[in-house]
């Protein structure tokens, strides 16, 4: 194989042939790039990605009201509180998640312009999403996904889902951890001639909007008003920046979007010591923090999923809640769920308590689960590493060292990240990035991406503290 | 760990034949020449891969080998495995997740019959307050 950096400096190129995607015609200077146009230029129209989703069974999921998990809310909450939780049962899609409404137009649009493959660089069910819509399309399909620490010892829910993407037909490349993930991607596309289904790209993220719409429509015909909070689980951005583009496409531009991360704070997603301490392979801060800041990190030239131009507000949770909204769902609702939705579940539990009782709260997705991705298999995982796992109070957990499972769901709650810290670590880099002060274009663009006033990206950019 | 398999195929695990089902590893990038950013403890190790394929010849664990890979691609490398499974499982419960369904579906019957664990009051009629509450099955004079 060629070597890193042969490959990294060739990557501008390789990336072109692989997305058909001239990236080019929208930046306007070193920073600032035309997003809206971009989505609407590349992008499908909402209703062709409809039809293209129907016609694969992708999409048009249940909206499941949880009543036993809203009354048991109800209980712990001060008179008039405890509004109704809903989920969007995502784990309907033909390979277990809402990644099949991303998956799908990246296949498609590979297939219309004639690639013979496509390949996915993931260990999330993206992967599995892009194998079963290759098959349906009739492409070659390779996942390449990190995988192993440098013992050999496989991250169970990543096993399983190398299971599925082969069981699906696609080739499955396992590496080590490390951010060469990138390269070997760039290697075999380069080698190849696949198209890049990047999470990433226009279609990709615009494939989410109709999961932002139909939260709306059926919230509307269950319960007569627009959702009020949606949970969104919170990892690269892509969920966030679809469901809020949809809400607003259906008119229900006024729900408080509401990121979901885990915390996973302490753990280093590249160290080779790390990689097995954690119980939580997606949703996590240690995609949520980096990418909220700097989106443009991935493997296209410009993320389409800039999640900060749509979260209202920001929160982490703590692994063992997670695991234990994980058991509220499985026997208070009859529901066994992955933990990507519950995840946003668990939040839910917390914020329904302090929203009104005639108050929507929707949570935006749930994923399928089984061996490997079951709290069975990754609690036996996590006590294998030598991470304490017992009951007692969340606020104790500490990742990669401790997980607490909450002994009454009065000691869930949710953790704010200061939203402000990171648009202002956002201004920061990009002027870094462009080395001179900011010009007028430059500016608008990062008000749009951090959503905030001219004076705020001023005083970010020249260092100081917001007036 | 994957179960010693002589199979109906009646061949030891440590040799592969044409077309057996194997995994190959290789080294993508040595120590020293990985991406200048990772942590030392990732950096002092080998950047490795493994891929499944069928196997384009015959060859021993430890030989180099060639193999078709599900995507059509034919790929070199060394044979770690000769009929590779899939062995990951579920586990046993964890003593504060076991009680955690039985604690939560009785704070949802204390709630509802008013008991120990009920705070909030009582909601308009056709709220969800308490178990099952979902629709009625079936129904009176059935």
């Amino acid at each position: 194989m060629i070597s890193y950096a042969e490959v990294m400096a060739r990557k501008g190129e390789i990336l072109f042939q692989a997305t058909g995607l001239d990236y080019g015609q929208f930046q306007h200077g070193p920073l600032a790039f035309d997003f809206e146009g971009m989505l609407a230029k590349v992008g499908y129209p909402l209703e062709e990605i409809r039809r293209i989703q129907n016609a694969v069974g992708v999409g048009n999921t249940p909206l499941l009201e949880l009543r036993n998990l809203t009354a048991l809310v109800r209980h712990l909450s001060a008179p008039g509180k405890g509004a109704r939780i809903f989920v969007k049962d995502e784990a309907g899609n033909p390979s277990g998640s809402f990644k099949d409404r991303r998956a799908s137009i990246s296949a498609y649009h590979a297939r219309r312009l004639g690639y013979p493959g496509v390949i996915a660089a993931t260990s999330g069910n993206y992967g599995a999403a892009v194998a079963s819509q290759a098959a349906i399309y009739g492409l070659k399909c390779i996942i390449v996904q990190e995988v192993f620490d440098s013992q050999g010892r496989g991250q169970p829910e990543i096993l399983e889902k190398s299971r599925k993407c082969e069981a699906l037909g696609a080739e499955v490349v396992q590496t080590t951890v490390g951010p060469e993930l990138f390269y070997a991607l760039l290697a075999l596309l380069d080698e190849t001639g696949f198209f890049n289904a990047s999470l990433y790209t226009p279609f990709s993220v615009t494939g989410i909007e109709t999961l932002g719409v139909e939260i709306a429509e059926q919230t509307r015909a269950l319960t007569g008003r627009d959702p009020d909070v949606v949970a969104i689980t919170h990892a690269g951005g892509g969920n966030v920046t679809g469901v809020a583009r949809g809400l607003q496409r259906a008119g229900a531009a006024k729900a408080q979007i509401v990121a979901v991360t885990v915390d996973l704070s302490g753990l280093h997603m590249a160290s080779d010591r790390d990689f097995n301490r954690k119980s939580f392979t997606t949703g996590h801060s240690g995609f949520a923090l980096p990418f909220t800041t700097w989106p443009d990190r991935v493997d296209v030239p410009r993320n389409a999923a800039r999640a900060l131009r749509y979260i209202d507000r920001f929160v982490s949770v703590s692994q063992g809640e997670v695991f234990y909204a994980t058991e509220a769902l499985a026997q208070l609702e009859g529901m066994e769920r992955g933990p990507a939705g519950n995840t946003s579940l668990a939040a839910a539990m917390a914020l329904a308590r302090g929203m009104d009782r005639d108050q929507v709260l929707v949570v935006s997705e749930t994923e399928y689960t089984g061996a490997g991705k079951h709290p069975l298999a990754q609690l036996s995982f996590a006590q294998e590493m030598g991470v304490e796992v017992r009951g007692g109070d969340p606020r104790e957990n500490k990742p990669g060292t401790r997980i607490v499972i909450p002994e009454h769901p009065a000691q869930m709650d949710v953790q704010d990240i200061d939203l402000d810290r990171i648009r202002r670590s956002h201004v920061r880099q990009a002027t870094e990035m462009v080395g001179r002060p900011l010009d007028d274009g430059e500016i608008a663009f990062l008000m749009a991406d951090c959503r905030c006033s001219k004076a705020q990206v001023l005083a970010w950019s020249a260092g100081g503290v917001t007036p | 760990m994957a179960p010693d398999d002589t199979g109906t195929s009646g061949h030891r695990g440590n040799q592969a034949r044409s077309g057996d089902w194997v995994r190959i590893h290789r080294i993508l990038l040595p120590v020293g020449h990985r991406a200048p950013n990772v942590p030392a403890d990732t950096a002092a190790k080998p950047y490795e891969t493994w891929i499944s394929g069928f196997a384009l010849g015959a060859g021993a664990l430890g030989d180099e080998i060639a193999i078709r890979t599900l995507a059509g691609r034919e790929v070199r490398g060394v044979l770690v495995e000769v009929g590779p499974g899939h062995y990951h499982s579920f586990g046993r419960p964890h003593p504060a997740m076991l009680a955690a369904g039985p604690r939560l579906r009785q704070l949802l019957i204390d709630g509802a019959t008013g008991g120990a664990a009920g705070g909030g009051a009582s909601g308009p009629a056709g709220d969800s307050d308490g178990i099952g509450a979902g629709p009625v099955p079936g129904g009176a004079g059935a």
